[in-house]
């Protein structure tokens, strides 16, 4: 059984390794050299924690490359610039900035539908898209690392990194990590199956900041400290539910708590992440919302709506005024019993 | 009147034999078989080749002229009467047979009522039924009393559990699948801008 699953692993790495060289978003060749699967061994091998801890005191610019793999199948990659200062915390001042969508003249309307997204979700693409060791502990026992050499990256020299799951329902990561920052240079998304979700690559890497300016986001975001909080912070709506989901999820733990209030509409949402120490799913709540399904034949009886696919699952239901959506990867299908179990939380009340 | 054929026992044993000059030998004493033997030996090549069908047969006009003779019988014959009167559905397309036959005549015979049963026949059979539940009546009362305590104590038993167990019923929950994703941040960090 140890053997069966030794030689599964090293497989699925092996064509994790070929896929990220062949860059298979683009279609393209990539900058990167083909590596060798090496043991951990010798300096200049990052850890989870040297990457973790890079927030804590790298400033750097980079103009990057995030594509979006679309429902349909098509990919949309945007140019963005990200700045991040650090300031000792694990939650850095960051600025990411719309630049432009590839292949699109600017002011198109595909090009300003992305700028408006990237104007009201900057600060969530920053916090939730992208690839960070987001509890050390948890990393360190739902994880394991694999070094598979160095590559070229952005014109610098970087350590190609596999971050390989413990369960079959969770990522797996391929990162080249920038050999002097540590800072993540190329982030690509794969799950079990081996397709590829999402994929960030530098293009221009710089260190420090110059001029930065934190784009306003058009989502007033507030943390708190913990669903007590949230919920005064709301003025404590009867509705909310504090989530009692660890039997479900033991490998997750609570990472954030915020406060979400969108100028646009009003609406104000309690977001809670958690995360195993690099995925995360998110339960949000949002007061003062109608039944969304109150019209429909049948509503008397206790309804989630549940949205699946492959990159994607995200359950919503309803009770006392409070919409709850249960968000996370798709292959995380155990979000069925976490929205069941807050769902009989709220009815409980 | 017998079915054997007529021919001579002598002629039938020269038939049968498998000694061809035995055969011949008889058919120079016996007028009948040799009579036979100069036919066959006539026939023997015209039989040998299917004659050819008359080029009449061939013709399209011909099948169809027997179909029509086919129709014309059958339109005079039991199964043309029924059809006859048998109410057809008007057009292909008629998507108020349904209705129509549940009016017709077809309905009506197979929602008819039974005729009542014969008044006396019916009374002893009331009788019957009323004096076997009076007899199991009697039977059992003297036993009414201890399923009532029983079933009193299981109730209390049943009912004892439960409030101390202090449980709800579960709620029951529903899955329906949506077709879009909804309105999360989780969507947008996945597939970007909403179309």
């Amino acid at each position: 059984m140890v053997l069966q699953r030794l030689a599964a692993l090293t497989c699925c790495l092996a064509a994790l390794v070929a896929l990220s060289s062949a860059g298979s978003l683009r279609g393209q060749g990539g900058q990167a050299q083909q590596g060798v699967v090496k043991r951990l061994a010798g300096n200049g091998v990052p850890t989870l924690q040297s990457i973790g801890q890079a927030v804590l005191t790298q400033d750097y610019t980079v103009e990057q490359l995030r594509r979006f793999r679309r429902a349909d199948g098509s990919v949309v990659t945007v140019r963005e610039l990200l700045q991040v200062q650090s300031n000792n915390t694990f939650q850095p001042q960051s600025a990411l900035t719309f630049l432009g969508v590839e292949g699109e003249p600017s002011g198109s309307p595909l090009s300003q539908e992305w700028q408006q997204t990237y104007a009201r979700y900057s600060s969530v693409l920053v916090r939730n898209g992208s690839f960070q060791v987001r509890d050390l502990s948890r990393a360190g026992n739902n994880y394991t690392l694999h070094d598979f050499g160095q590559v070229l990256r952005a014109g610098r020299i970087a350590r190609r990194m596999v971050v390989f799951p413990n369960t079959v329902d969770k990522a797996i990561w391929v990162v080249d990590v920038d050999g002097l920052t540590n800072v993540p240079l190329f982030v690509a998304e794969f799950d079990n199956q081996l397709k590829l979700f999402a994929e960030i690559e530098a293009v221009n890497f710089s260190g420090g900041v110059q001029n930065m300016s934190p784009a306003a986001s058009m989502q007033a975001v507030t943390p708190v400290a913990d669903f007590a909080a949230g919920s005064a912070f709301l003025g404590g709506p009867a509705g909310l539910v504090d989530p009692d989901i660890l039997a479900v999820v033991a490998d997750y733990g609570l990472d954030s708590v915020e406060v979400y209030q969108d100028p646009l509409n009003g609406r104000e949402k309690l977001v809670m992440n958690y995360t195993d120490g690099i995925d995360q799913f998110m339960v949000v709540q949002t007061v003062n919302v109608s039944d969304p399904f109150g019209s429909l034949p049948g509503s008397s009886a206790n309804v989630i709506g549940r949205f699946r696919d492959p990159a994607l699952s995200a359950l919503v239901f309803w009770d006392d005024d409070v919409t709850f959506h249960v968000a996370g990867r798709g292959a995380l299908r155990r979000l069925d019993d976490v929205a069941s179990r807050i769902y009989r939380q709220a009815l409980s009340q | 009147m017998s079915l054997r054929p007529a021919i001579p026992r002598d002629c039938r044993v020269a038939f049968r034999s498998l000694d061809d000059e035995a055969a011949a030998a008889h058919e120079a004493t016996c007028a009948f078989c040799a009579a036979r033997a100069a036919a066959r030996r006539t026939l023997v090549e015209p039989l040998s080749a299917r004659p050819a069908a008359p080029a009449e047969l061939a013709q399209p006009s011909f099948l169809q002229s027997i179909y029509e003779r086919t129709v014309e019988r059958s339109e005079h014959g039991p199964v043309a009467e029924w059809l006859n009167v048998a109410p057809l559905p008007e057009g292909t397309g008629d998507a108020e047979w349904g209705q129509r036959l549940q009016t017709s005549g077809v309905a009506e015979e197979l929602g008819r009522r039974p005729a009542a049963p014969d008044a006396a026949a019916w009374s002893r059979v009331h009788q019957e039924i009323v004096s076997g539940a009076a007899a199991t009546t009697a039977r059992t009362a003297t036993g009414r009393w201890p399923t009532l305590l029983a079933g009193a104590a299981v109730a209390a038993i049943v009912a004892a559990i439960s409030v101390s167990n202090g449980t709800q019923p579960e709620p029951r929950i529903v899955f329906t699948e949506l077709s879009d994703a909804p309105d999360v941040p989780f969507a947008v960090v996945r597939y970007g801008a909403k179309d």
